[in-house]
């Protein structure tokens, strides 16, 4: 029926997880009839011969994976990621702007400008978000460059190492949990859901702890069961930022639900898939139109 | 350009060209804002996000900067509106000499590039650029004898290019809408696009100068 592209690189390859869940993902696209093409850097301009791109490797609107999108976006192939979106969610800034002017609840967030790291700001950012608080570099992913810190002199050592990376960070308010959600979305409808278990010795889905790599557990929850508000505060976020594919981070505060962040690109090899077992083929069908698979008109009746 | 003019940054007055101050002029409708370096996280590009954010029309725009300073993005959208660009392809470890490259990664400096003659030049320069092999690169094949030629546009004016080299550059202001970029071109007989780049305003020239603060103090259309 269709040819399917999937970005992918060294890296994607290098993990043996990111293999198995791309092998699942061409199973299903042949299953439904398509043709799965792997593309790599090098090949670049094989994406002006797929019907849609479907982006796994890491995204920055700095590196490859930016041009891929953008060779797919020119050529009008649909493309998950989308460039716009990688532009907005690849910078903590941009992405936390596009969710308030949303009005989506998120943890109280100032943006700290170089030229304003001084003791006397530091102080006044502790007494307006408390403390501990939380510094994200805006190009974090995967909880890198993301630190907790307890004090004036933590936060300055910090941040004057962030600052050297970005002209503008970030400083939130710090919002404990056990685990976050991570929900889902396509097009602005939800795809699938589960728990990413915080790992006792850090407050991040992944840290170095003694010299050891941490991760979050991953626990697949059928969407079904996902509290109202949740689902809703996910969607909310998502559309947000656009239509794509997105991985929505949310806490869950006695029943008021925190956005976190809004991911693109997001794992699917972790067990995501484990409660949603159609989240490949509704991604596949959403690319390369496989009218029986589309998620936005499956799940949004009414939609014209 | 005339208009209403402020600048923001630490301290007022002195020099106009300063590269802790971002101008911003108001012309018909559009918030036009000079700076010396609009990279990705600068606090230009962080100012233009925010009017972007208040649904102001601003010159330039976050989206055009990005793919203005994303080499083979850069090539791609200009080469579909026309204009002559060089041929250019990926590659993570080996390139036909010679060629210029440039580096495709977070760490890759826009306005960074290297002409590699002989392999174990390109050899070195690949090694930086990739990371050691991590990251792909940008490579251009360029013609024996072609020359690399950089000239500084502002809003698409040269100071003293020559007259295709001038249509390029205004051609390219017309696509990417930066105030003040440094066009990288090649010349074989004719000029075709290499790169769209930062430039400092130490590396302009008194004529260079002398049309940016003309712009800036209102002097000039």
């Amino acid at each position: 029926m269709s040819r399917l592209g999937v970005f992918v690189d060294r890296q994607t390859l290098g993990n043996s997880e990111q293999l198995t869940a791309l092998i699942r993902l061409r199973d299903s696209a042949e299953e439904m009839g398509h043709t799965v093409y792997f593309i790599f850097p090098v090949e670049i301009a094989k994406i002006g011969k797929v019907d849609g791109l479907f982006i796994r490797s890491r995204t920055d609107p700095l590196n490859i994976s930016f041009v891929a999108a953008k060779m797919a976006e020119l050529r009008g192939i649909p493309v998950i990621d989308d460039p716009a979106s990688i532009q907005v969610c690849s910078d903590k800034v941009n992405m936390y702007l596009h969710l308030m002017q949303a009005g989506v609840r998120i943890p109280e967030t100032v943006f700290v400008r170089k030229g304003e790291l001084t003791e006397r700001r530091a102080r006044a950012l502790f007494r307006e978000l408390g403390s501990p608080l939380i510094l994200k570099e805006p190009s974090t992913s995967f909880s890198l460059r993301v630190e907790k810190v307890q004090d004036v002199p933590g936060f300055l050592k910090t941040a004057k190492r962030f600052i050297k990376l970005s002209d503008w960070i970030v400083a939130q308010k710090f919002v404990e949990s056990d685990f976050d959600w991570r929900v889902g979305v396509l097009a602005g409808e939800p795809l699938y859901a589960c728990r990413y278990i915080i790992p006792q010795e850090t407050f991040k889905i992944q840290a170095t702890v003694n010299g050891h790599v941490v991760y979050c557990a991953v626990k697949g929850h059928p969407l079904e069961q996902v509290p109202g508000p949740i689902l809703d505060a996910a969607v909310k976020a998502a559309r947000a930022v656009g239509e794509g594919l997105y991985g929505v981070d949310i806490k869950d505060v006695e029943g008021t639900p925190y956005v976190i962040e809004v991911n693109d690109n997001p794992s699917l090899e972790g067990g995501e898939d484990e409660q949603s077992p159609g989240l490949y083929r509704k991604i596949i069908g959403h690319l390369v139109g496989d009218e029986g698979d589309r998620v936005r008109e499956k799940t949004a009746p009414g939609r014209p | 350009m005339k208009g209403k003019s402020k600048a923001i940054g630490r301290g007022g007055g002195g020099r106009l060209l300063r590269r802790d101050l971002i101008h911003e002029k108001v012309r018909g409708g559009a918030t036009y804002l000079i700076a010396e370096d609009y990279s990705y996280k600068t606090g230009a590009y962080y100012r233009i996000l925010t009017l972007e954010m208040e649904g102001r029309e601003t010159v330039p725009s976050t989206k055009d900067l990005l793919e203005a300073y994303v080499v083979p993005v850069c090539l791609a959208r200009a080469g579909k509106a026309g204009l002559p660009v060089c041929d250019w392809g990926i590659s993570d470890d080996r390139v036909p000499l010679p060629s210029i490259i440039y580096g495709i990664s977070y760490f890759a400096d826009p306005s960074e590039y290297s002409i590699v003659q002989n392999p174990e030049t390109a050899d070195n320069v690949i090694k930086y650029v990739t990371g050691n092999g991590k990251y792909p690169f940008c490579y251009q094949p360029i013609p024996e004898g072609a020359e690399i030629v950089p000239c500084a546009a502002i809003f698409g004016r040269t100071a003293d290019a020559p007259e295709p080299l001038a249509d390029l550059a205004a051609r390219v202001y017309r696509i990417f809408r930066i105030p003040l970029m440094e066009i990288v071109s090649v010349y074989n007989g004719g000029y075709r696009l290499s790169s769209v780049t930062p430039v400092w305003y130490s590396q302009l020239s008194r004529d260079e100068k002398r049309i940016l603060e003309e712009i800036l103090t209102g002097e000039c259309r």
